[in-house]
């Protein structure tokens, strides 16, 4: 027979499974090295992840640098780079768009990135930084009011209304209507101006869409009416409404978005005057906040209410700033104003109501790189705050193969 | 005696094995020292994102903290619209 005398030697001695340790050490040093190797994997994964972040940060700051060279520059540099070693280098091109944008396009390895800015003549003025100003030398303020640094009347923040909007009748975008009635049914005697609703009765909350200037000039008076649930709204874009006459805030304001939503009133012809006694008109008693004899409208002019004057007190909780060139009257038992305040004359609270008022200064607006629409901007041109925008170049759809 | 096999083979798959352990070991301490790179550089991304969103109140001055992100540092300059964190030293900012 062939090979029956042959020995056979298995590769594998099954001895070794129980007789030595050197195949169970070598199962567990497999197994430990593909841990090692796996977790190491993970590590040199995040690494990549975080290389990529380190690059975006990198392209953010050169547009950064990039924006304020440009600036600087008056326009004339376009083109920059950074060499921040470690194999990051950034290259950032400035092209003009319209009006006073800028778009930057930023490349680092591979990495293409588009921000925009705009070219700002200046910053907001820094009282729109503080929760609540008063001008100096006017009436006194309620006695447990906060106390805070008055402003002198030179340095009260000027209008600029070159490229405001006029609502004429009506702005169905805005929801603001002239409504003849509503003075009617808020005031005894109504009011001699023409008055203006803005709000919506939805549950929904309203995208405002404000104009190219961000201002829109009211002639007349403006009415948040007192209606049971809160007026929202959502905003992207700073807003600012140019009342020429009173404003009458009957419920709570809130404002989604990065926008701020600014109330600035002025007299327009009337005089402002302390309406002591709440009816909403000048009569005896009232007290003028100017020098000359009462003339104009007979509800007066530049004054902002909280609260309607003749409903009940009730909790007013306002995610807007306000520019009040009259008087303050508080008709609301609370109110919590989270956007700065700049108060020209004094506060009326009216009898019966408990009239505590708060100026939170959570929803101030950014003073330095951005510009408050509707007022005279402070300091020397800048740029305006970066905005990373999708490239565009790129198409929204693929385009689809022909057939 | 030799009982399981010849000892030169053994001896080979213990020095495997030996050097097989200390490539490990060599490969765990450098991802323990990747993993704590990455933590750091995290961090330092985390800074980085907070600083830029209040930039404007920062003081001027280089950040120490961001040291290491880059060649060049980072720091805060100040100008008439406010502040802003760039780029200091080496080549960067250079104009093209």
């Amino acid at each position: 027979m062939r090979g029956a005398g042959r020995i056979v030697h298995p590769r594998f001695d099954l001895r070794w499974l129980y007789g030595s340790p050197l195949l169970v050490a070598a199962c567990i040093a497999g197994l430990a090295a593909t841990a090692v190797l796996a977790r190491a994997m993970q590590a040199l994964h995040v690494a990549g992840r975080l290389r990529t972040e380190i690059e975006i940060a990198a392209a953010r700051l050169g547009a950064e640098a990039a924006a304020s060279t440009y600036v600087a520059s008056d326009g004339k540099d376009r083109q920059y780079g950074f060499d921040l070693g470690r194999g990051i280098a950034v290259d950032v091109r400035a092209e003009p768009g319209a009006d006073s944008s800028v778009h930057l396009s930023a490349s680092v390895n591979g990495h293409r990135l588009h921000y925009s800015f705009s070219v700002l003549a200046g910053g907001t003025p820094r009282v729109f930084g503080q929760p609540f100003t008063v001008v100096s030398g006017g009436p006194s303020l309620p006695d447990e009011w906060p106390r805070r640094p008055a402003l002198a009347l030179a340095e009260l923040p000027e209008l600029a209304l070159d490229h405001a909007q006029l609502v004429q009748d009506s702005m169905l975008s805005l929801r603001l209507k002239r409504d003849p009635g509503i003075a009617l049914l808020r005031l005894a005697a109504g009011t001699d101006r023409e008055d203006f609703v803005f709000g919506s009765d939805s549950a929904e909350p309203l995208r405002l869409l404000p104009p190219a200037s961000g201002v829109l000039v009211i002639d007349g008076n403006l009415w948040i009416d007192e209606v049971p649930r809160p007026f929202e709204v959502e905003l992207y874009d700073d807003l600012t409404l140019v009342v020429r006459g009173n404003v009458y805030l009957g419920r709570p304001v809130r404002v989604r978005g990065p926008g701020h939503l600014t109330i600035a009133t002025l007299c327009a012809g009337g005089v402002a005057f302390a309406d002591r006694d709440g009816n909403g008109r000048w009569s005896e008693g009232d007290a003028l906040r100017s020098g000359e004899r009462f003339r104009g409208p007979v509800e007066g002019a530049g004054s902002v209410w909280f609260g309607m004057p003749r409903e009940p007190g009730t909790a007013l909780e306002l995610d807007l700033g306000l520019f009040v060139a009259g008087e303050l009257h508080v008709a609301a038992d609370s109110a919590a104003v989270h956007g700065p305040v700049v108060l020209v004359h004094g506060v009326t609270r009216l009898p019966g109501r408990e009239g505590n008022v708060e100026f939170t200064g959570l929803r101030l607006p950014e003073l330095q790189r951005a510009a408050l629409p509707g007022f005279v901007t402070v300091g020397g041109p800048r740029p305006g705050l970066l905005r990373r925008v999708p490239d565009p170049k790129q198409p929204l759809y693929a385009a689809a193969p022909n057939r | 005696m030799i009982r399981y096999g010849p000892s030169a083979e053994r001896a080979a798959v213990a020095g495997l094995l030996l050097l097989c352990g200390a490539c490990c070991l060599l490969i765990a301490w450098s991802t323990v020292r990747l993993e704590q790179a990455n933590e750091r550089r995290r961090a330092q991304l985390r800074l980085l994102d907070d600083l830029t969103a209040c930039s404007l109140q920062l003081r001027e001055g280089p950040i120490p903290s961001l040291d290491g992100l880059f060649d060049v540092s980072i720091g805060v300059v100040r100008s008439d619209s406010g502040s802003r964190l760039t780029f200091c030293g080496g080549s960067a900012g250079a104009v093209r």
